[in-house]
């Protein structure tokens, strides 16, 4: 069995005939089926929308899911197409390494170009606490020197913490974990030293105050890394939720309400 | 053309020229398509789904209309030898539903609206593939389109009377929506509904049955007024179910 690949191209309009790859799925001589990725994407001036520059991305990032040759993922829509299957020369030692380097662009075409970007961590967690409602309570970054009336400004060098809901006598402090990200292993990696250097700190700041630490975990990714973030988050943070699961979620969205409306109450009492 | 369609609430296209297979799986053998103002179209001819479909998409595209569900343009456009429904293309709509865009829609109101559609059409198919969807200029912004009602009960007048004020079965619904979010909106919807005069949802009835050359408009105009007076019920049991799903 010789090794073969099919492109990956997005059509966007499917009357210019206009097209580009997005990658290639490869089946190396054994069977195995691997994917290449064009390294760098067209910008939204070239093809003349952000919305399609912005699909564009998102379908890139969704290489990953592909793992067949014939057919692509449920989740590709109407503009992603393969190609016919194409024959890697004999001799070629490494198929995936021949695709992707026959992906690279061209220096003339690099002009037009641009590496996918991906919003940060925290702008992508925080979408959660919209869609269930809670935003209003949810404030973005705590700075340990300043916020909740300073209270652990002895640990000023404390990283920032992505997301906080003041209450009246406790406080949430909250770190997104995002399963779709590409980072997301050295995400799960940062997250638990964070959380691990303000739980030493909250555990030695004896002012009468109470934190807690809660890493989230949002929709998607493979069930499987879902649980391995899970169980290495549990020896950092007070509470992981899984927002996939209705009763964790439904209490986490409830104890931010409760929190954040006593710090609410609190704040009125204070501004009278 | 047959006598029964007159269109009036659809807009008949004319100068249609197919272009390629639309390659989705399972797309009802759809293609490409451009009319003669360049407005680029989704076929589905009646030779290939069937009359049915032609009925379904009909009544829930008016229907939905009226609900300010966000759904592709519609269209008709006759050949000369058959019928065909027309939607109109989504640019950059590059993804179909997947569960882990749960909080990134944009759209929470329009998506709510749509479940109350369905509950109402007993559109029983909204899977996956059938809610398309197109970033705004973000890609934590993601706008919601529903499409291909074509398997909506109501495109079957005597199973759509027979099943009375029962519920749409959630089974084979798009798993991952964040329901309690969009439950406001779908209410809200209901209540819209629920107050259409007999006369607008007369005038879909007829219009849809018209294009699929259907007799049996007086049934299903009852079926589904009653269905419409009855929407907070029928939505509400809806979306119980669809929240209960794993």
């Amino acid at each position: 069995m010789s090794a073969s690949y099919r492109l990956i191209h997005f059509s966007p309009d499917p009357f210019t005939g206009a097209r580009f790859p997005l990658g290639a799925v490869v089946a190396d001589a054994q069977g195995e089926v691997r994917v290449a990725r064009v390294e760098r994407l067209p910008s939204a001036d070239c093809l003349g929308d952000r919305r399609l520059a912005v699909a564009v991305q998102r379908l890139h990032a969704r290489l990953g899911a592909v793992t067949t040759v014939e057919a692509l993922p449920a989740v590709f829509g109407p503009y992603a197409t393969l190609a016919e299957p194409q024959e890697v020369p004999k001799g070629v030692p490494d198929a995936l390494a021949w695709v992707q380097g026959m992906l690279a662009p061209t220096a003339a075409q690099e002009a037009h170009l641009v590496t996918p970007r991906s919003r940060r961590r925290a702008t992508l967690g925080y979408r959660f606490f919209q869609t269930w409602g809670v935003q209003r309570y949810v404030r973005k970054t705590f700075k340990p020197a300043t916020d909740w009336g300073g209270w652990l400004d002895s640990y000023s060098a404390l990283p920032q913490i992505s997301h906080w809901v003041p209450g009246q006598n406790q406080v949430l402090l909250m770190e997104p974990v995002v399963p779709t990200r590409r980072q997301f292993e050295q995400d799960v990696g940062k997250i638990a030293m964070r959380l691990g250097a303000y739980r030493h700190a909250m555990e030695h700041a004896s002012n009468g105050r109470e934190g807690s630490l809660l890493a989230y975990i949002t929709a998607g990714g493979r069930p499987d890394m879902r649980e391995m973030a899970m169980e290495q988050l549990q020896a950092f943070a007070h509470d992981v939720v899984d927002t996939e699961d209705a009763t964790s979620r439904d209490g986490f969205i409830e104890r931010i309400r409760r929190v954040g409306g006593e710090g609410r109450q609190q704040e009125l009492i204070d501004a009278k | 053309m047959p006598d029964l369609f007159h269109p009036g609430l659809i807009e008949h296209l004319v100068g249609v020229t197919d272009g390629d297979r639309v390659p989705v799986e399972n797309g009802s053998d759809a293609h490409w398509a451009i009319d003669s103002t360049r407005r680029q179209w989704v076929r589905k001819r009646e030779t290939w789904t069937g009359v049915e479909p032609l009925l379904a998409e009909a009544a829930c595209y008016l229907l939905g209309a009226k609900l300010e569900v966000r759904q592709p343009q519609g269209a008709v456009h006759y050949d000369g030898k058959e019928w065909s429904w027309m939607s109109k293309r989504i640019p950059a709509a590059g993804e179909h539903w997947d569960a882990d865009m749960r909080d990134y829609i944009d759209n929470l109101d329009e998506v709510g609206r749509m479940l109350a559609l369905d509950a109402l059409t007993l559109n029983e198919d909204r899977h996956a593939r059938n809610i398309l969807v197109q970033p705004r200029d973000d890609e934590t912004a993601l706008r919601l389109w529903a499409i291909d009602s074509g398997n909506a009960l109501i495109g079957h007048p005597e199973d759509f009377v027979a099943r009375g004020l029962t519920p749409a079965s959630p089974h084979n619904h798009a798993r991952g929506l964040p329901i309690d979010p969009l439950r406001d909106s779908a209410m809200a919807a209901a209540q819209v509904a629920s107050m259409l005069s007999d006369g607008e949802l007369s005038e879909i009835v007829a219009e849809a049955c018209g294009l699929a050359r259907e007799p049996q408009v007086n049934a299903l105009t009852v079926a589904l007024i009653t269905r419409c007076r009855h929407a907070p019920e029928i939505v509400s049991s809806y979306l119980d179910a669809l929240g209960a799903l794993p």
